[in-house]
């Protein structure tokens, strides 16, 4: 068990090696150039100031589903939520001297 | 005046609507993006995509903020775009699935041996070593990929690579965990 751990560290430094060693292709002078020419052919960025909810903007994704989810929540509570108060209907019922029977119906 | 000073002044004119001074900020920071892309990309994609990077950065330098400092914000930069050139590769099926061969097979012997504790740096340096990498690499998707590459091959930590990523820290690492236990089964299947 600890020879094979070993043995997987082992290869694991050799590989991390191995991936420093990669290096970038040398670039002269017209890489740098094809790159200003590609984007001067851009439309210039506009400026814009950082307003006070620039730090709420990365969370607005990350929240949308949460947020979608308790929307659909608060809609399906409204739409079963009753605006007659249990104590409206109560004094209703009170008021009502007729005696009711399902067999009115 | 230092490079983070010269970088906000570079920043400020070209967001002023002078575009030729983007070509300070691109000889500043040019062989910092071409280590960076050359490290996660094929070396013969290494331009175009260091290329894009520049493009991407320009295009999106009015989010650029004064506060942070922009060789970092390049970075991610960089590295989004080359976990964007992986998936993409990976969506249109352009990856080529490499077999390994025989002398794969012995440079795996070699490598997983006790005598290669001495000669680690030799091994590490033969062309096997980095193709060996690169079929392991490329079993793996691109998320996960990314995620050896910055956490386990460059030792960065989880913090910073989720900050480079632009993904949770958890995400990071949770993935960091599955996608070394997925390579290493990979290669140790190799193993004669």
């Amino acid at each position: 068990m600890k020879d094979r751990r070993e043995s997987a560290e082992r290869l694991a430094r050799i590989l991390r090696q191995a991936h420093r060693f990669r290096t970038a292709p040398p670039t002269d002078d017209r890489w740098e150039q094809e790159t200003m020419r590609r984007i001067r052919n851009l439309p210039a960025p506009v400026f814009r100031a950082a307003g006070q909810w620039w730090g709420f903007e990365a969370f607005v994704w990350r929240l949308a589903p949460a947020t979608g989810l308790l929307a659909l929540l608060a809609l399906a509570a409204l739409i079963n939520f009753s605006l007659i108060a249990d104590g409206e209907v109560f004094r209703l019922f009170y008021a009502e001297t007729q005696m009711l029977s399902l067999l009115d119906f | 005046m230092t490079d983070a000073e010269a970088d906000k002044t570079d920043v400020s004119r070209v967001l002023a609507g002078d575009v030729n001074a983007f070509s300070s900020l691109l000889t500043r920071h040019r062989n910092h993006v071409l280590g960076i892309v050359g490290r996660h990309v094929p070396p013969d994609q290494v331009q175009e995509t260091a290329q894009d990077v520049f493009v991407r950065a320009f295009q999106s330098l009015a989010s650029f903020r004064q506060a942070d400092r922009f060789r970092s914000w390049l970075s991610a930069i960089a590295v989004r775009t080359c976990y964007d050139y992986w998936r993409r590769r990976y969506r249109r099926n352009e990856v080529p699935l490499s077999q390994l061969s025989e002398a794969h097979c012995a440079w795996l012997q070699q490598a997983e041996a006790r005598s290669a504790e001495n000669a680690w740096q030799n091994l590490a340096s033969r062309a096997e070593a980095r193709e060996v990498l690169d079929w392991a690499l490329t079993q793996l998707s691109a998320e996960d990929r990314m995620v050896i590459e910055l956490v386990h091959l460059e030792e960065r930590s989880v913090q910073e690579a989720a900050k480079l990523l632009g993904w949770s820290v958890a995400n990071v690492k949770v993935r960091a965990f599955r996608a070394r236990k997925k390579m290493y089964k990979l290669i140790q299947g190799k193993m004669p």
